[in-house]
């Protein structure tokens, strides 16, 4: 049986520095896996890699059975993976409509049919009233909301969102939550990284843990948190685990 | 981003087209002439270094292609100028498409130097190819004025002659702001990453792009051969023509409709004004001046005159209308 | 003999060229700012050794170190105000101000100084070292020796000492070398000031070789952006080594098919590093696409 994705011993050097070493797992369509590790532990790097704005120097990646072996982000959103960035990236001079409306344009055609999309989307997003204000001067939740609904324009089978609470206040978290849940009920496939561990412990299905590059644990997120090597990796950081 | 209302560029249409017929002194015509030809330039340049944020230095290149294209087809084999315009814009779209994807990885300066690099390399060319452009000399037009051989007899003739490419420019960047593409290459230029994950073709965009704006630069350079009938390489090849579109797309509003025109019709009469007044002896005076307000404009008001204008306004309530 | 004395040209032309270029390759590797008025600053020392041998009887060697703090000056004046607005805003604002910078100077210098072609007329200008019946032009062979000189000082100063090393760390993280209480803009005015010096005394040094007009600042700098893309951007080893390998190629080329197609040749280069190996011989992969360098 073959996942919707499936990353097979993949490894990324920098110079010395191995910054993903020979990671495996897969996913299953409408899966929703969280993807965690202490800062420097390659999460970043493994998303450039699934979305090829890097490439692998060891291993596979094989998404709905093709391999993505170079293959452009642009070809690989088309092909159903779009990823999301850390430091959100908002087109700061269109307007958030029109910033979704790029997104958009990977499955439609006219800008007529685009701006209905966006339409949509905003609205499923909670950021219809701000259509049409510039999207550089947004606050950053709704920069990160606007980062995923671009991306969600782009009709994903597997949305990569990086770090998506970050900054958030409680009441944010929340309804980011929410959100992700919508998401997963409508059987979209999410990878999340992210920090805040009781986010993550909340809403995914299942939890991979990288430290230095590797993987060092995978299972429910009830187990992750009591595996020894997981605790040990965060040990010294500020965190507190569920 | 949001596109220019329609009454506005109908008005502005109607006024340019009145324009050429305000006056029937040959330097105003003249001048009027050169604010067409650098305005269809400098909106041929906006497409690649005002939408796509790509910019260029070497688009001296495409003019001195088109320039020479059709003038050596004239002089050579007699063929009409309105063809040897397509030739021309043909050769340098192709020329733009292998030189954009070599430059195509490069961001930013990189890609600005590139565009100089390439400039250098058909100046030199040009020069010392001497069978095939008659290097330095250059190369002379017939006077015959004759609509075939696009040559005219009244300068008011050429303004609007000039005007309809002008008017062409103006109409393929509407064309392309409103649709699919434009918002395309304003994704690449404000954040190509961010675009390349939403699946945005950024090869395909950017090369496009250069390569519309080659064959529209090209057009005009035909066009002023055709005007000045005399071309040489030192001044059609020239970094300085580069430098001057991006001046005035930079002054009029980078990335918007009409801010190449109106930095052409800021720049020219500016020029011609400094000219008369410096002398000719001091030729280079006035181009110290366009540095100086490249560098001011640039560091101070990199918006362009258009949406500082805005700006100011904006402190009085005015119907809206968003600058891209 | 003629191959060998060909040979020994080119190494002095390349000299020459590592020295004009490592001024751009530090200014790039530490500011993340092409200097595009790179080769008109060369042309402002040019003529500055001119004057200096035409209205005070100085010659160039005297000049190259009397001129250094007027040097210093006007690059100090050109970071604090221009360069120091154009950081971390943008592509437009740092091409387009260098750019202004350099048509403003090399019209200035038209203005002032008309488009006529100057030769230093001086007995070192002409000298010439004869060394078993090779010729080497003293000039040349001194600016040759100075770039090493230069090059290897600069080496000690990044690596060997405090200050330098507070560069190299603006040059890799300028957001971490804050954190440790490193003055970034003391770094960038000084480092910017260090590569117009470099870049001025490369004039001062190459002026008795060269007619002096203008518009040579465009061809000179045309060749150190291939120099420091072919040795990859940031990298002092790579301005010499490009610089090198530069010289001799335009020598070589110059000898075998006419000075007409030299300068096509850097293109061909420049073209074929940006195919094959975009990073250059030293430099660090991706600094031409995300315009990262290592100082080294």
């Amino acid at each position: 049986m073959s996942g919707l994705l499936e990353v097979q011993g993949v490894s990324k050097r920098f110079g010395g520095l191995t910054a993903v070493r020979e990671v495996d797992f897969t996913m299953a369509e409408g899966e929703l896996v969280g993807l965690i590790g202490p800062n420097g532990a390659g999460k970043t790097t493994l998303f450039s890699l699934l979305s090829g704005f890097l490439h692998p120097d060891e291993g596979r990646i094989r998404f709905a059975d093709i391999d993505l072996d170079g293959l452009t982000p642009e070809r690989r959103c088309r092909l159903g993976l779009t990823r999301t960035f850390q430091l959100v990236k908002p087109f700061a001079n269109m307007t958030v409509e029109e910033n979704v409306m790029v997104g958009a344009f990977v499955r439609v055609g006219t800008p007529r049919a685009a701006r209905a999309e966006a339409s949509r989307i905003l609205a499923l997003t909670g950021l219809a009233s701000l259509a049409r204000s510039r999207a550089g001067t947004l606050p950053v939740e709704q920069r990160k909301r606007l980062e995923v609904a671009r991306a969600l324009a782009t009709r994903p089978r597997l949305l990569l969102l990086d770090e998506v609470f970050a900054g958030l206040n409680p009441t944010e978290i929340n309804g980011m939550v929410a959100f992700l849940e919508t998401l997963h009920a409508e059987r979209m496939t999410l990878l999340v990284i992210e920090h805040v561990m009781a986010v993550i412990m909340r809403v995914s299905e299942r939890i991979v843990v990288l430290h230095h590059g590797e993987k060092i644990a995978e299972g429910a997120p009830a187990e992750v948190v009591r595996n020894r090597r997981v605790v040990d990796a965060y040990l010294g950081e500020e965190f507190a685990l569920a | 981003m949001t596109s220019t209302r329609p009454a506005v560029l109908l008005v502005v249409v109607l006024g340019l087209m009145a324009l050429p017929l305000t006056t029937s002194n040959d330097y105003y015509l003249d001048i009027i002439v050169q604010i067409f030809l650098w305005g269809a330039a400098a909106t041929a340049w906006n497409l690649l270094g005002g939408y796509a944020g790509q910019f260029s230095l070497g688009h001296a290149a495409f003019f001195g292609i088109g320039a020479y294209t059709s003038s050596l087809l004239l002089t050579g084999a007699r063929v009409s100028p309105w063809l040897g315009m397509l030739a021309g814009a043909l050769l340098a779209a192709l020329f733009a498409l292998v030189i954009g994807y070599l430059s195509i990885r490069l961001r930013g300066p990189f890609f600005t130097l590139s565009t100089i690099a390439l400039t250098e390399v058909l100046q030199i060319l040009a020069i010392h190819w001497r069978g095939l452009t008659g290097g330095s000399e250059g190369v002379s037009l017939p006077n015959a004025a004759s609509v075939w051989t696009m040559t005219f007899d009244g300068r008011r003739t050429y303004a609007y002659v000039g005007l309809g490419f002008l008017l062409l420019a103006v109409l393929v960047s509407w064309l392309i702001e409103r649709s699919r593409w434009g918002y395309y290459l304003v994704a690449i230029r404000e954040e190509e990453d961010a675009a390349r994950s939403i699946g945005v073709p950024v090869l395909g965009v950017k090369l496009g792009a250069a390569a519309l704006s080659a064959c529209l630069t090209a057009v005009v350079g035909t066009f002023y051969a055709q005007y000045v009938l005399w071309i040489e390489p030192a001044h059609t090849f020239s970094i300085d023509i580069s430098i001057q579109l991006a001046l005035m797309v930079i002054i009029g509003g980078l990335g918007t409709l009409l801010g190449p025109l109106i930095g052409a019709a800021l720049i020219i009469p500016l020029n011609m004004f400094l000219r008369a007044w410096l002398g000719a002896a001091v030729s280079g005076l006035y181009l110290v001046i366009y540095g100086l307000v490249l560098v001011l404009v640039v560091l101070y008001a990199r918006a362009g005159i258009v949406a500082e204008v805005q700006r100011v306004m904006r402190r009085h309530p005015v119907p809206r209308q968003s600058p891209a | 003999m003629i191959f060998v004395e060909l040979v020994l040209a080119g190494l002095m032309l390349g000299g020459v060229y590592a020295l004009i270029s490592i001024g751009l390759t530090l200014i790039f590797g530490v500011l993340r700012v092409v200097n595009f008025a790179h080769g008109e600053m060369l042309m402002l020392g040019m003529f500055a050794a001119y004057w200096a041998s035409t209205l005070g009887g100085l010659p160039p060697y005297v000049t190259a170190v009397a001129a250094l703090p007027l040097f210093a000056l006007f690059g100090w004046l050109v970071y604090r105000l221009i360069v120091r607005r154009t950081l971390g805003m943008g592509d437009v604002v740092q091409i387009f101000a260098t750019v202004g910078v350099g048509v403003v100077l090399q019209n200035a210098a038209l203005v002032l100084w008309t488009g006529d072609f100057r030769t230093i007329r001086s007995g070192y200008a002409d000298a010439v070292l004869r060394v078993g019946g090779i010729q080497v032009s003293v000039p040349l062979l001194v600016a040759f020796a100075v770039a090493i000189g230069v090059s290897g000082l600069l080496f000690l100063f990044l690596n060997r000492t405090l200050e330098g090393r507070a560069v190299r760390a603006v040059a890799q993280d300028p957001i971490s070398a804050l954190a440790l209480a490193i003055d970034t803009d003391r770094v960038y005015m000084r480092t910017f000031v260090l590569g117009v010096c470099c870049v001025g005394l490369a004039g001062v040094l190459l002026a008795p070789s060269y007619p002096i007009f203008p518009a040579i600042g465009l061809s000179f700098g045309l060749v150190s952006y291939v120099v420091v893309v072919l040795g990859g951007l940031g990298s002092m080893a790579g301005a010499l080594l490009g610089g090198f390998v530069i010289g001799l190629i335009e020598v070589l080329s110059g000898y075998f098919l006419g000075t007409a197609l030299k300068q096509a040749i850097y293109f061909l280069i420049f073209v074929l590093v940006l195919l094959v190996r975009p990073q250059g011989l030293f430099g660090q992969r991706g600094a031409e696409t995300m315009g990262f360098g290592k100082i080294a």
